[in-house]
């Protein structure tokens, strides 16, 4: 993977950028998931409003922790 | 207030809980590598002593009681409790044997039994002094946070009065704020560390690191059984406010979900490997434990019995979805068990539990629990990992975990006579 030039470097240290992001941006949407629920039960008081807003929010978690998944899965990648 | 008898007998059954984290113990030492078994067993005695001197330290004085000081945040027409105000050390907290009281007890050992299981998810690979730091910034922090929201009167234990979710959010044994919290803390710490070496080929197919001595295992099972009976009991009366009478019924249904979880993972694993697998069916049972606290005072046996089953069946999905899918190495499956089969039993109280009163909504505040835990305990637990992990590596070097942790930490095998020393065989 890491030649003499050092390309190989500079590929793993992107790699390793984007998976960082990734990161990043799965715990974002895991905290504004949990936000939403939290909005969702606190501003909204038709029970099916409610409902559908925290099962709203449960699928950002859903979609957070993907990405979280998703970027260990890249860093273990790049290690293996 | 609790009675004389059963505050008699909350500190009896209070006093059954380390049982289950000498099982938990005996279970993650057991499915670990040999070479790294007196590590695993050591560090589960440190685990406890931290997490015990560190919640009595602060971690008391962010979960509180019920009905004692606490920071408020007001939203709309409710205040919404998110921390506890206690002094640090427990000053002014008598030691009279009154709810909050046994609750310390309680909790100074539940609090242990929740930072030990991120341990059987860093087997083999997970350093003790990276270890004592995670542990107490569990029992400092996240334990005792997510605690206060569910036992100590927090915005989650209040969905019910404030918002008419039904009783609130209801965990009367600990599935959320000891086994997930466990079990998110657990993920946190399999990510950062990584898999063992040799655990996954170049191509990522995960080779089988067969567990040790599967004889630890089952017997830490057992044990589990007699300290989650304590658990569940003594959590029901303290926190959900059930009487004496249904201790009994706490009992039965903690058996049968313990069972049946057992018995599904048996059966399940019989007709996809042709054969029982030991630790699976270990995980299974551990599973029914799990899932079986949150609810263990409001369900009928036979639900207790479909509550253990499918904790069971999940489990052993969950175990084989992190290693295969997500390439997750945990050794003792702790994440499977206790963040999967907490979340089952906290949806589960949702679903079946008949608790006196307002039912209506009941699911919807156990889903905002599961909510919360996912979307604010597992950032949290990660951020600090993540943070002590920068300042302090938690990982093991190369060597060590070629060497073993026993010989590379504690300079000590758990089993010496096992290597022959040519010292033995010359004559004195």
């Amino acid at each position: 993977m890491f030649d003499s030039t050092g390309e190989g470097w500079g590929e793993f240290y992107r790699a390793s950028r984007g998976s960082h992001s990734m990161k990043l941006s799965g715990f974002l949407l895991l905290l504004a998931g949990g936000g939403i629920v939290l909005a969702a039960v606190a501003l909204l008081t038709s029970s099916l409003s409610r409902t559908g807003f925290v099962l709203a929010g449960i699928a950002v978690e859903v979609l957070g922790l993907a990405l979280v998944a998703r970027s260990h899965l890249a860093e273990q990648g790049d290690r293996v | 207030m609790l009675s004389e008898t059963s505050t008699a007998l909350c500190f009896v059954l209070i006093l059954l809980v380390p049982l289950a984290g000498a099982g938990l113990a005996l279970i993650n030492t057991g499915l670990g590598r040999s070479r790294s078994a007196a590590h695993s067993m050591m560090t589960s005695l440190i685990v406890i002593a931290i997490a015990a001197v560190v919640y009595f330290g602060c971690g008391f004085s962010w979960q509180g009681f019920v009905g004692r000081p606490a920071h408020f945040v007001a939203i709309g027409h409710a205040g919404w409790n998110w921390i506890a105000a206690e002094p640090f050390f427990m000053r002014g907290l008598a030691l009279d044997g009154s709810p909050a009281s046994l609750t310390v007890v309680l909790q100074l050992f539940s609090v242990g039994l929740a930072a030990l299981i991120p341990v059987g998810a860093g087997a083999d690979r997970w350093r003790l002094g990276a270890i004592c730091a995670s542990t107490a910034l569990l029992a400092g922090l996240t334990y005792p946070l997510f605690a206060h929201w569910v036992w100590g009167g927090g915005w989650l234990a209040q969905l019910g009065t404030n918002y008419g979710l039904g009783r609130g959010f209801v965990d009367a044994g600990g599935s959320s704020t000891i086994q997930v919290v466990g079990g998110l803390t657990a993920l946190s710490i399999a990510w950062i560390l990584r898999p063992r070496r040799g655990k996954y080929s170049a191509q990522g197919m995960p080779a089988a690191i067969p567990a040790h001595n599967i004889v630890f295992v089952i017997f830490g099972c057992v044990l589990g059984l007699v300290g989650w009976l304590g658990l569940n009991s003594a959590g029901a009366l303290l926190f959900a406010g059930v009487g004496v009478e249904r201790v009994v019924l706490i009992a039965v249904n903690t058996i049968l979900a313990a069972a049946s979880g057992g018995l599904t993972a048996a059966m399940v694993t019989r007709l996809r490997f042709g054969k029982p697998d030991a630790s699976l069916t270990a995980n299974g049972w551990m599973g029914g434990l799990v899932a079986s606290s949150a609810g263990c005072a409001f369900v009928k046996p036979a639900v207790a019995v479909i509550v253990g089953s499918v904790a069971g069946g999940l489990v052993i999905f969950a175990v084989e979805w992190l290693e295969f899918k997500l390439k997750v190495d945990d050794p003792a499956g702790a994440i499977s068990v206790h963040s999967v089969g907490g979340i089952w039993g906290v949806l589960a109280v949702g679903i079946f539990a008949q608790i006196p009163g307002e039912n209506a909504g009941q699911l919807l505040a156990q889903i905002v629990g599961v909510a919360a835990l996912v979307g604010f305990v597992l950032p949290m637990t990660y951020g600090l990992n993540w943070l002590l992990n920068s300042f302090h590596q938690q990982r093991v070097a190369v060597d060590g975990e070629r060497q073993g942790m026993d010989l590379h930490e504690l300079g000590a095998e758990a089993y010496p006579e096992f290597v022959t020393h040519s010292e033995e065989f010359i004559p004195r």
